[in-house]
């Protein structure tokens, strides 16, 4: 039985001190294809044709499935959750698993330290009469010191 | 185990820049474990590129040149690169932190039993082992890290380090490898791409950088900063909420989830400087803020700063900046 055809995994590491290699590592474990940063999944003749995003634009990749795509917050708006939803949501069963229940192997990095820099505040104000002055100040200004 | 091996990626025919700058810090990192610098360049009729990679500092240059790289793949690259470092057993393997080098660097740590740490900002050897530096916590934070096992892996932020070179009297050895992989074993199959190019110069590339933020209020606002840019010969970038807003294409996005930029001369205006959209500036050499809120974050980073209202400052420091650079 196949336990699954495709699995997503949220590109985007905003907040979290995450590593950005959750999505990469699975396939690898599972040993199935991986395609990062995926804005647009269509399942096409058993297999997907994905969008990877790139800096200048996007590329059309077709993969066999089942495999791994992380994806961009191009994919789409998350749904609301309907009432019926959320109070079926109520009743389910949810499993809680400890670390000793997937055994994890030892980690490979460890973090030696986590600081806040520190930025030296050290901004020069141009001021001016009126706002437009203040303006034309920072120009001559910028030019004094060869910026533009 | 010895030497640090460099990703060279490869953009239209030529080294990356961000492989220049981990040539860059390579060679230091080479030199402070007294090892060598190499380069590995994976692509179809590339081998000029090998030079470039020698340019920037790299002893030894391997070559991996198929018909079957010719596009990028995380099959074809992990392979290619699994192989390699069976050949090579490098003690540093550093790559971009790019659209190829964030897909790569994860796949391939796991594949060689080790571990990666993505978008460092700082590498250093300490007692013989790599510290590797990166922000996290949207940037408010830097955490570092080291792993025991090897090879240790890093890709690192553009902009983040300096490029050493290009010397073209450098010498180093070119090596063809052919990492026998079979083109079948690779699953993504490249279909098609498709390019949306922003006008003007490249964000990215450009030496100055006008970019609006929140407060900006519309789409026919930023007319004033293209203008501007047009000025100062520059390019138009944007913090997040333009972005989402719809007033400017999302790839203006400067940030943590947008481009990195490192300019000479980076204005902010009526952007309040969130720690997401540093991340994505902070290299700029100089900085320049205008906004109404004195209390700002950007002020708090800016070399030069006037507190305003953008729709009456800018409009003057354009006329003025056309003044002076008669224009």
């Amino acid at each position: 039985m196949r336990l699954f055809d495709q699995i997503q995994v949220g590109h985007l590491h905003i907040i979290k001190p995450d590593a950005g290699q959750v999505g990469c590592g699975i396939a690898e474990i599972l040993g199935i294809p991986s395609v990062t940063a995926v804005q647009k999944v269509e399942a096409i003749d058993g297999k997907a044709r994905v969008e990877r995003v790139l800096p200048d634009g996007y590329e059309t990749i077709e993969v066999p499935l089942p495999a791994l795509f992380t994806v961009s917050n191009e994919i789409g708006e998350p749904r609301y959750a309907t009432l019926k939803g959320i109070m079926a949501a109520a009743k389910k069963q949810v499993t809680n698993w400890s670390s000793k229940d997937v055994a994890p192997a030892q980690a490979r990095s460890q973090m030696l330290k986590i600081y806040v820099p520190v930025h030296e505040g050290k901004c020069e104000f141009i001021e001016g009469e009126t706002p437009e002055e203040a303006g034309a100040n920072l120009a001559a200004k910028l030019r004094a010191v060869k910026l533009i | 185990m010895a030497g640090v091996l460099v990703f060279g990626e490869i953009i239209e025919g030529k080294l990356a820049a961000v492989s220049t700058e981990a040539l860059g810090i390579g060679r230091k990192l080479a030199d402070s474990l007294g090892q060598e610098l190499a380069a590995v360049i994976i692509g179809s009729g590339i081998g000029n590129v090998a030079n470039q990679a020698i340019s920037f500092g790299a002893n030894k240059v391997y070559v991996i040149d198929n018909a079957m790289f010719a596009n990028y793949t995380n099959d074809g690259f992990v392979g290619a690169m699994e192989k390699l470092n069976a050949k090579v057993a490098p003690e540093i393997i550093l790559m971009g932190q790019s659209s190829v080098g964030m897909d790569l660097s994860p796949r391939l740590a796991f594949r060689l039993g080790t571990a990666t740490v993505l978008d460092c900002v700082n590498l250093t050897i300490e007692n013989g082992k790599l510290q590797k530096t990166k922000p996290v916590y949207g940037g408010n934070a830097q955490a570092v890290y080291v792993s025991e096992t090897k090879p240790q892996m890093a890709t690192i932020r553009a902009k983040a380090f300096e490029p050493n070179g290009p010397d073209t009297s450098r010498s180093g050895e070119i090596i063809n490898f052919d990492p026998g992989l079979d083109a079948s074993a690779i699953r993504q199959k490249v279909v098609g791409r498709v390019k949306e190019e922003a006008e003007g110069i490249k964000l990215e590339d450009a030496q100055l950088v006008v970019c609006g933020g929140r407060g900006m209020g519309s789409a026919e606002a930023f007319g004033v900063l293209y203008d501007l840019a047009k000025v100062l010969n520059g390019a138009v970038g944007a913090s997040r909420p333009p972005c989402d807003s719809g007033w400017v294409p999302a790839n203006l996005q400067i940030g943590l989830t947008g481009k990195m930029v490192g300019p000479t001369v980076y204005i902010g205006v009526a952007l309040s400087g969130s720690s997401q959209h540093q991340s994505g500036m902070s290299g700029s050499k100089n900085i320049i803020a205008i906004n109404k809120d004195p209390e700002a974050n950007i002020f708090g980073i800016a070399h030069y700063g006037v507190v305003g209202d953008y729709k009456k400052v800018v409009p003057a420091f354009k006329t003025k900046c056309k003044e002076l650079l008669g224009k």
